[in-house]
């Protein structure tokens, strides 16, 4: 039960909300289940809640000739529709929640959840964010965000997150295993391959979430695979060695050894799975 | 009915009235027939269970519930508003075992809209601890002491010491929720913390933390069923011997609706109100009245509105069922409560929780002869309104399944521990027995080499055994057990596995194939059997059937819904047998002012016990409408017949009345054969002669990833025996919701407490429960043999699906493993466990 008594404010424009957002005790909405939760058990106590959805400037997806930007409080089931060019940005969202959930959760908040499973997307996509602090709208590599966990300024939003289109023959893919109860993932691994037509790997980029602190790319695999020809053993080879060098989350939902080994497995298959449709 | 419309445009304009006061309706002195009258009903038996055709009965007819449900029409508990109502909430103890040293509520109660705060000490001796109801027949019990005599109790708010994380110790009263809720953080506890005990086995140990003064070494019961000593003689002399310790992990029941209840008294008549989830209303108005607060039953009305599942749970008293109606007359102002999920987990009975050590015996050719099992059953903090009994004897009874095993003993040891109080999940006793001994089914089977179809063809009880006596207390009534097998084992394509199995590896997949054969107990009876079982209650239901002079027809029932449709069943069963339709026929139930006494829903008795009531007392009107017509035909009862909602006369065809006719007539009253009361309406209250035996066998398809361990269930097929069913395409929910709740428990669910009695698991965040995208399309098929106790030939419905289902599933998960030399996993089969098993024995 929410006992705390809030304003709720839904403002239609960014700058409005961000005024709103520099009063004291006030707090964005995203559509996010966490912030229910915290509001239901009392861990936050806000004076005003701003509810993000209906920001204009926050809504819809746009494509330019090079990039794809999707406005953050676009629902992850209105980014299902980019599947064709961001396969695992699209399995990423289904992953992340059911059909009720996504077409509530947004994609902003989602760069932002415990394990986020568009994190990974971000990462292997080499998206921008675009975080506005209320002075300016700053855009941040993917890469940089995610390294020490990502939070903003409670004053501060995502705008938007922009992905460059990717390069022919190539393909994604992410896959995931989930704590059954909430579909939090245990370990979730994304990927990102050209494959030339000699079947080499010619770019690559493979994320991970859930299994570590936060979520990163495996740069040592995309290393190892890069320049290597798409074949199944050097997959589990690259894999199996990475894999050994991380130090994985030991926690309730799953030991450090079980995160291992499906970091492992996980990124054989999505790789596997990337490269399958790179060479489609 | 074909003569009566739909009725839209006011009850009496259809209604043929003059056809009654005229023409065939007799004039003539009441001493013409009197014989007439007396006789029995027809002499052709019209139980459904011998008819051959059934024209409603049965059928899946679409649920008339679903209507107003899935419009958000239909009221629960926490929908319901009274003028002046006030909100409760209750302040739960954070600690699993500690000496309350003092309990200050002074900020609280100035806290904004709280009306009133209470502990302990305020109600101490005006609301009487909750009883205990079921006290197995034992060896050795120990209950903590109720000052009504009864043995089993617990505190309404915890005096002195809380015993599990969730013990209310303290109820808030306030004008809104939020403002009951924002006060319990004003409540300020000094606890001492005590050792905490949380595993039955733990407990019973000399030095563990002691629970309740009066039940040393928290040994609650010790319970035994069948003989010792021939067990452990057919144990020392077989071939073949398989041991197993198997663990069955605590459930947290999960129906979508938490529990609530509202109180209000009225002080010009005296009376109480409980609006409540209540499973069994009138049961739960006795224990209130009787031994909880002390009114007159008459004083005491307990309406329970539509209920979102219950599984068990709301059969329960619970201590906000007391408060509400105390604290509505001490403030003169109705109060409610609802519980959320967080409260519903820490605080509603938890179910299974069985720690078994189990032997099996028998020969290399696949004749089992032999079964022992120890169980230690965690009961929790304090003994649930029947939790001991269910325990004990549900699971010490069941122990040899659906086999017939000559030497057969198991004992319970059930242990107070600080946790939540256990009591009833779907399938209780039965499903954690099942799981036993077909676990050990398995075992037996990988041991000497032989399939497991094949040992269980050995040693299913056939037909030609029924009635038997399992020797544990159980008599099976009928049924074709190894036909069940069979026909499963076609459905499965059993023969074909291996190919299926290579096929599987294909795709990097272990496929396993778990079978479970069960037999349901359900229905519960009769009476004078539960003076022996221990449990202060009777088993018997009711049924009014009432026809109108209009036509339609009311049937109110004893029984209680919480979803399982019984206002389409019952209501096919008048229909049946009155040529009603069933739209015509209203079926009320779970107002204790309304209805007359009943038991309400637990053990799968509603329709095998309720529903026999109902058939009989369609039956009496039946044969009353018969008698009244022959009176009007100036025939005899044997001349009438009575068919579609008409009586007519053999030898005058011409000579027809429908049932609405007979009514009305009845109504009237103007010339009753001698001795007839007017209207057509009867009461009937069934016991049964004994319980009945619903059974079945399931087999599970599971596929586990060797990479990541994750199982999933890919095939399920399920082959039951309900005898008569009421509505095929209910009897189909039931049981695809009871496979369900049976792979939640195989794969998925546990309760976690850790060492200090806090529950981790307090949230659909931690505990997880199977979701539709877990589940495959269930293939499910019926046999149908009657039990012959009743007339219906109806057997327990509700918990068949569960009983063998985690067994099935468990059995198919450790097939696909049992080539790595794996022999048995306890549930839940979760990937990392099963990964963690497939590692350690690759790498040995």
């Amino acid at each position: 039960m929410i006992t705390t008594h809030f304003e709720y404010i839904a403002p239609k424009s960014l700058g409005e909300a961000m005024a709103l957002l520099q009063s004291p005790n006030a707090l964005a909405l995203a559509s996010d289940s966490r912030t229910f939760t915290q509001l239901k058990n009392g861990t936050i106590k806000p004076a005003l809640l701003v509810d993000l959805k209906h920001v204009r400037e926050l809504r819809g997806i746009t494509q330019t000739s090079d990039a794809v930007r999707i406005g953050a409080a676009t629902t992850l089931d209105d980014v299902l529709a980019l599947r064709s060019r961001f396969a695992a940005l699209a399995e990423a969202a289904e992953a992340s929640g059911d059909m009720q959930e996504r077409n509530s959760a947004t994609m902003g908040a989602s760069l932002l959840a415990p394990a986020s499973a568009s994190a990974v997307a971000a990462l292997i996509y080499d998206a921008k964010i675009e975080v506005c602090d209320g002075l300016a709208i700053s855009s941040l590599a993917a890469d940089s965000v995610f390294a020490a966990g990502f939070e903003l300024p409670r004053s501060a939003l995502i705008v938007a997150v922009t992905l460059p289109l990717p390069a022919d023959a190539s393909g994604s893919a992410y896959v995931v295993m989930a704590r059954p109860a909430d579909g939090t993932a245990i370990c979730g691994v994304g990927a990102n391959v050209t494959v030339n037509a000699a079947g080499t790997i010619t770019q690559c980029r493979v994320a991970i979430t859930g299994a570590l602190a936060f979520p990163a790319r495996l740069t040592a695999l995309e290393a190892a695979l890069t320049g290597q020809p798409a074949a199944i053993e050097t997959l589990e080879n690259a894999a199996t060695h990475a894999a050994g060098t991380l130090t994985c989350v030991n926690d309730r939902a799953a030991s450090a050894a079980y995160r291992a080994q499906l970091t492992k497995v996980l990124s054989v298959r999505a790789i596997a799975q990337a490269i399958a449709k790179a060479i489609k | 009915m074909s003569d009566i419309a739909p009725s839209k445009n006011g009850l009496l304009s259809k209604i043929p009235i003059t056809r009654v006061l005229t023409g065939t309706l007799p004039v003539a002195a009441p001493t013409q027939a009197p014989a007439a009258v007396t006789s029995a009903p027809e002499a052709a038996p019209t139980s459904p269970a011998a008819k051959k055709e059934r024209k409603v009965l049965g059928k899946p007819i679409k649920r008339r519930e679903d209507a107003e449900l899935l419009r958000g029409d239909g009221k629960f508990t926490a929908d319901m508003t009274l003028p002046g109502m006030v909100h409760m909430a209750l302040f739960r103890s954070e600690h699993a075992h500690a000496r309350l040293l003092n309990v200050d509520t002074s900020v609280a109660q100035h806290m904004p809209g709280v009306v009133r705060v209470i502990t302990a000490a305020d109600i101490d001796n005006k609301i009487m601890p909750l009883p205990c109801i079921w006290i197995p027949g034992c060896v050795e019990s120990h209950f903590p002491s109720h000052p009504m005599g009864v043995p089993g109790a617990s505190r309404v708010l915890a005096q002195d010491v809380v015993r599990y994380t969730g013990d209310p110790l303290a109820a808030v009263v306030a004008e809104t929720p939020e403002q009951a809720h924002a006060a319990l953080a004003a409540i300020r506890v000094t606890y001492q913390p005590l050792p905490v005990v949380t595993r039955a086995e733990d407990a019973l140990k000399p030095d563990a933390p002691q629970l309740h003064a009066e039940v040393p070494g928290n040994l609650n019961a010790h319970t035994q069923y069948g003989d010792r000593e021939a067990a452990e003689r057919a144990i020392a002399q077989a071939d073949v011997v398989i041991a197993q310790r198997m663990e069955i992990p605590r459930t947290i029941n999960s129906p979508i609706e938490p529990r609530a209840g509202l109180g209000q008294y009225d002080p010009a008549s005296g009376e109480y109100t409980l609006y409540a989830t209540s499973q069994s209303p009138h049961n739960h108005r006795l224990l209130l009245a009787l031994m909880i607060l002390g009114v007159p039953l008459n004083k005491l009305r307990i309406v329970a509105p539509n209920i979102g599942g219950s599984f068990g749970t709301k059969g329960y008293i619970y201590p906000d069922m007391p408060l509400v109606l105390w604290l509505a007359k001490e403030l003169g102002r109705p109060v409610k409560w609802v519980d959320n999920r967080e409260g519903m987990m820490r605080s509603t009975v938890q179910g299974r929780d069985q720690m078994v050590e189990a032997t099996l015996c028998g020969t290399r050719d696949g004749r089992i002869t032999g079964l022992r099992a120890t169980c230690y059953a965690n009961l929790g903090a304090y003994p649930s309104t029947i939790g001991p009994g269910v325990a004990t004897a549900m699971v010490g009874r069941s122990i040899t399944g659906a086999y017939d095993i000559k030497h057969a003993f198991c004992e319970v040891y059930a242990a107070f521990t600080n946790t939540v109080s256990l009591g009833a999940q779907r399938g209780s006793g039965r499903a954690e027995a099942t799981f036993v001994i077909e676990r050990l089914v398995e075992q037996f089977a990988l041991e000497i080499g032989m399939d497991s179809l094949e040992v269980r063809r050995k040693n299913l009880i056939k037909p030609a055994q029924m009635p038997f006596d399992n020797g544990l207390g159980w008599k099976y009534d009928s049924g074709d057990y190894p036909a069940a097998l069979e026909k499963a084992a076609q459905m499965a394509g059993y023969a074909d596995i291996a190919k299926q199995k290579t096929e599987a590896l294909t795709r990097g997949k272990r496929l396993g194939v778990g079978i479970a054969s069960f037999v349901a107990i359900s229905g519960v009876g009769p009476s004078p059997r539960m003076s022996k079982e221990g449990m202060l209650g009777g088993t018997w239901e009711s049924a009014l059937v009432r026809v109108h002079p209009t036509g339609e027809a009311t049937l109110i029932i004893g029984s209680k819904p919480h979803g399982q449709s019984h206002e389409t069943t019952f209501a096919q069963v008048v229909a049946e047998e009155l040529g009603i339709e069933v739209n015509q026929i209203e079926v009320l139930h779970s107002d204790t002012k309304r209805a007359p006494f009943g038991q309400g829903s637990y053990g799968s008795r509603s329709f095998s016990v309720g529903g026999e009531a109902a058939l009989r007392a369609a039956q009496a009107v039946r044969a009353k409408a018969v008698a009244m017509a022959a009176h009007m035909f100036k025939t005899d009862t044997q001349d009438i017949v009575c068919e579609d909602g008409k009586l007519h006369s053999r030898r005058h065809p011409e000579q027809v009345k429908t049932i609405q006719e007979v009514a009305l007539a009845l109504w009237y009253g103007w010339d009753l054969p001698a001795g007839m009361e007017p209207t057509l309406e009867a009461t009937v209250f069934f016991d049964p002669p004994d319980f009945n035996y619903p059974y079945g066998t399931h087999i599970a398809f599971v596929e586990v990833d060797e990479h990541t361990g994750q199982a999933d269930v890919v095939r399920y097929v399920a082959v039951n025996d309900v005898g008569t069913p009421g509505n095929a395409a209910v009897l189909d929910g039931q049981v695809h919701g009871g496979i369900a709740h049976g792979i939640g428990q195989a794969l998925y669910e546990a309760a976690i407490y850790d060492a200090d009695g806090q529950l981790h698991t307090a949230s659909f965040a931690d505990y997880a429960i199977p979701r539709a995208h877990n589940l495959p399309a269930f293939e499910t098929t019926r046999l149908e043999t009657p039990t012959p106790h009743t007339q219906l030939g109806a057997k327990g419905a509700g918990e068949v699906g569960t009983v063998g289902a985690a067994a099935a599933v468990a059995n198919a998960v450790i097939d696909a493993l049992a080539d790595l030399g794996i022999r048995h996993l306890d549930m839940p089969l979760t990937p990392e466990k099963l990964w963690q098993a497939i590692h350690d024995h690759n790498t040995l």
